[in-house]
């Protein structure tokens, strides 16, 4: 079954202006996200990963190339995209259900309401709705998080090292419940990390970009693993071999630190 | 019920919270032994005439002189006058203060341009624009009002801004992402986020207003506990002088403690939540 290509971005490059001086953060990146895919971006830090995402969101347009999302541009498929940063960013003064429907009350959309009871619900924290943020765990505020990216409908979530800020045992545990959020919901993504396994266990292919300009270097088909999910991905028997060749083509060396 | 609140605890527990109550009923009393020897004091020294009584006025002097002002009911016209001087003061810096650090916000360009006359203004003594201001406005309420006004109103923007400017960038970028307006941003962050720092000036404006309003009867005023202290203080009659220092010491105190139940209020809302 051929899928519809989602956002396809051609040839696309960014070069941006400081006192420093001019910086190519990306150039000639091509890459193409298909519908009901979790696309994985790893590339070393400081290789333009989170510009990528916000070129796709709208927020930063591109110096060269072409993206399209859904057909459309970017500025006009912004509500199309939804943003998952890596803190939660929930604000304290409001509610969980006031924080969850913060993205729809931004953006006007009526009767999401109800959607939101549903997904607190389905993803236990209907009991939450009228608690504060600092009344819940690390992992529960990243879920609500999520529920508040999800409750405005988007088609696509852009993810941008979402997990970032979690202690290791929490993300392993919300890699697990974002990956069947995201399946659940029929919904797309664009998942960026500087994590390895967590990018192999998350997604269902990875693209490896290279340093600054960044381009994608080499892509990685993960479909073999799709039925498992996260945590049984970190058991499975070709973990690992997915790790080396993502690890080799990273070409990581050592004075690249130095 | 005591009782009951210490069941719950372990013996050493309880003793710890005995000494934490000990040591708070002991600073206590230490606060109010203080001011009772030094009234003590004060009137001893007074009554045995190792000083001047005429110069340093005495404690139950005060109390005659407070008695007589409250009989006649100057007492209390003198204070309302101060204290709606204050209190206007007080209401439209802050208000008009806040205003202003929206608009600079808001505006960039306009914030980088004003920002050096904002420092300078700062660091003016307002007092010294006394006379432009008699002249300007004249001798009534109104100069003195703008007096108080002056003195806070810079900086109120100036930290109100501080304030905005500090605010979360994450957060910020995440109204980004969801398309949100200027304004919308201004609504349900910036200003949300900002209620401990507009509380925090508030609790500045209400020394600077009283400051500003006594100020301001010192220069100009026919009424007002300013106004009673530089009279008390042209016709050397010292017992006036202190007795409405004591008063203003009250009327600020109360208006203090006034800011600090709103301020609790208020965090256990937008601060003690982060």
């Amino acid at each position: 079954m051929k899928r519809e290509p989602l956002v396809v971005m051609k040839n696309v490059g960014l070069t941006y202006h400081s006192d420093a001086g001019e910086t190519r953060a990306v150039g000639g990146l091509s890459l193409t996200l298909k519908r009901g895919d979790i696309l994985g971006i790893v590339g070393p830090s400081g290789s333009g990963k989170t510009t990528l995402l916000s070129m796709v969101a709208g927020i930063l347009a591109p110096t060269e190339g072409e993206i399209t999302v859904a057909g459309e541009t970017p500025a006009q498929a912004k509500d199309k995209c939804g943003y998952m940063l890596q803190k939660d960013e929930l604000f304290p003064w409001l509610t969980i259900m006031q924080n969850v429907m913060l993205g729809a009350k931004v953006k006007k959309l009526k009767d999401k309401r109800g959607y939101a009871e549903e997904l607190l619900d389905k993803y236990g924290l209907a009991a939450y709705a009228d608690r504060y943020p600092p009344d819940l765990s690390g992992g529960m505020r990243q879920r609500v998080a999520l529920i508040r990216t999800l409750v405005p409908s988007p088609d696509i979530l852009l993810l941008d090292e979402p997990f970032g800020a979690l202690d290791f045992q929490t993300r392993v545990l919300v890699v697990d419940d974002v990956r069947a959020i995201i399946k659940n919901e029929g919904k797309s993504a664009l998942f960026v990390t500087h994590d390895i396994s967590e990018a192999i266990s998350m997604c269902d292919v990875l693209a490896v970009l290279s340093a600054r300009p960044a381009k994608v270097k080499k892509f990685i088909d993960l479909s073999p693993l799709a039925y498992l999910s996260p945590m049984a991905r970190r058991d499975d028997a070709r973990f690992s071999g997915y790790y080396d060749e993502v690890w080799r083509s990273l070409e990581f060396k050592k004075e690249d630190l130095l | 019920m005591k009782k009951d609140k210490y069941a719950r605890f372990s013996p050493q527990h309880i003793a710890y919270l005995k000494k934490k109550q000990r040591s708070n009923i002991a600073v206590n009393a230490g606060r109010i032994g203080v001011l009772v020897v030094v009234i003590a004091l004060w009137e001893l020294l007074a009554a045995t005439g190792a000083i001047d009584s005429f110069i340093t006025s005495s404690p139950s002097r005060i109390a005659q002189t407070l008695a007589e002002l409250v009989q006649d009911g100057s007492l209390f016209k003198h204070a309302a006058v101060t204290l709606m001087e204050t209190l206007a003061g007080f209401f439209i810096a802050t208000i008009a203060g806040t205003l202003i650090a929206i608009g600079l916000w808001w505006c960039r360009p306009l914030r980088r341009v004003l920002e050096p006359h904002l420092i300078v203004l700062n660091a003016l003594p307002k007092i010294a624009l006394g006379p432009i201001i008699i002249i300007w406005i004249g001798s009534g309420y109104g100069a003195i009002i703008f007096m108080a006004i002056l003195i806070c109103i810079i900086i109120t923007v100036i930290s109100v801004l501080s304030g905005f400017l500090q605010t979360d960038k994450g957060k910020l970028m995440l109204l980004d992402t969801m398309n949100a307006t200027k304004w919308q941003k201004l609504t349900m962050l910036v200003l949300p986020a900002n209620t401990p720092t507009i509380i925090a000036a508030l609790k500045i404006n209400v020394g600077l207003s009283w400051v500003g309003s006594i100020m301001g009867e010192y220069l100009v005023s026919r009424a007002g506990l300013g106004y009673l202290i530089i009279y008390g203080g042209q016709v050397f009659d010292l017992d006036l002088v202190m007795t409405s220092t004591i008063v203003l010491c009250v009327l600020a105190a109360a208006m203090y403690a006034f800011v600090a139940v709103f301020e609790k209020a208020v965090n256990k809302k937008f601060n003690a939540k982060t």
